[in-house]
């Protein structure tokens, strides 16, 4: 069907490109860990360079694939980068959720509370875990909060139109005794909802 | 190929567990791969083999393993806004497949209104795409005299960033061992 409808080689190459990148979109939309939403930004990066490459070939010149070298240079530059950064964010919450640092986004915009999940995920999706060091020494860092931040007053807001929030979700989260020097400290940790 | 590529990439998006998704992706980088092939880049289908599965893939599983607890954490088994990013990609791939359609029923140059693809199309593009049996012959000698001819400058900033990248990804690890130890000594 695809090939009726396209029947060059860089049509096709040009509509496979299209929904690579299609698919890494939705997965970067989607998806909530932080490794696989960096992977999804690679396969955006993988269909743009088979977009880059058919053209190169329609036009007969090397453009397109000098393009693509500096897009492999670039990704491996970002991989490097942003993977340092994720370790960093995963040793701060203990998780590779994105949702753990929506304490950075704006003042409207609600907070995100997981209702979907099973009751027993709630508890400590950190069991068995392969680092308790960091899970021991540093358990309760909410370095995201700047201190003057309401995290806190805004726990028990949710989405507008939610209803009454799940206790057992958002009330877990005690609040954080007041800042000291550079982070706030909590009784209880980030993972709790 | 394509479908290799395809459903590498929809496994990558769909599956759960983040391991399963980066071995998703290595195939989808194969069937990538083997789509530059066919197109007449061989360097570049070699090059993502050995830098995408063999360096970028690696050092993602390597993290996987670093920070991902074992089972299913519960935020990788829910998802934010599917059907509304699946409405979403939908529509950017209708779109992006339309242009792409009408690419192919060009209008003669004359009369065309010059929307963006068109005029990239007519502007940019000889009279009928160039041989392509022109472009396979050294081929990756040619890019190489391509690359290291119009594009040098290019190159050597290239150069620069990768080494800006790896400094700066020892810098700010080190600099957070800092202060974490600096937080553990103040607790």
């Amino acid at each position: 069907m695809l090939a009726a409808a396209f029947p060059s080689l860089i049509h096709g190459a040009l509509v496979v490109g299209a929904v690579l990148f299609v698919l890494g979109l939705v997965g970067i939309l989607t998806r909530r860990n932080l490794i696989v939403m960096f992977l999804s930004a690679e396969l955006m990066l993988q269909g743009i360079s088979v977009s880059l490459v058919a053209w190169s070939r329609y036009h007969g010149d090397f453009g397109g694939h000098a393009l693509v070298v500096f897009v492999l240079t670039v990704a491996a530059c970002e991989a490097a980068v942003a993977l340092v950064f994720v370790l960093q964010a995963f040793a701060r919450t203990g998780r590779l959720d994105s949702a753990a640092w929506q304490s950075l986004r704006d003042t409207e915009v609600p907070r995100r509370i997981d209702r979907e999940l099973p009751a027993t995920d709630t508890v400590s999706p950190r069991s068995g875990h392969g680092s308790p060091r960091r899970a021991s020494s540093r358990p309760t860092t909410t370095a995201p909060n700047p201190p003057g931040s309401t995290s806190d007053g805004q726990s028990s807001v949710g989405r507008p139109g939610a209803g009454h929030p799940d206790p057992s979700l958002t009330g877990s989260r005690s609040p954080c005794v007041p800042c000291s020097s550079s982070s706030c400290h909590c009784s209880r940790s980030w993972r709790g909802w | 190929m394509a479908a290799v590529a395809l459903v590498g990439g929809a496994a990558t998006v769909v599956t759960r567990s983040p391991v399963y998704a980066a071995i998703w992706f290595a195939l989808a980088l194969a069937g990538v791969a083997g789509l530059l092939l066919v197109l007449g880049a061989q360097f570049l289908g070699v090059a993502t083999i050995v830098v995408y599965a063999g360096a970028i893939l690696v050092m993602f599983l390597f993290v996987l393993m670093l920070a991902q607890p074992t089972g299913l954490a519960p935020y990788d088994r829910v998802s934010n806004e599917p059907l509304l990013s699946a409405v979403a990609g939908g529509v950017l791939l209708a779109l992006l497949t339309v242009s792409i359609g009408r690419l192919s029923a060009e209008p003669p140059a004359c009369c065309q209104v010059p929307s963006r693809a068109d005029a990239v199309a007519a502007a940019a593009v000889p009279a009928r795409p160039a041989d392509p049996a022109a472009l396979d012959a050294d081929a990756v000698a040619r890019l190489g005299a391509e690359l290291f001819g119009r594009h040098l400058v290019a190159v050597e900033a290239a150069g620069v960033l990768l080494l800006v990248a790896l400094v700066g990804a020892i810098a700010v690890v080190s600099r957070g061992e800092a202060a974490e130890s600096a937080e553990r000594g103040a607790a």
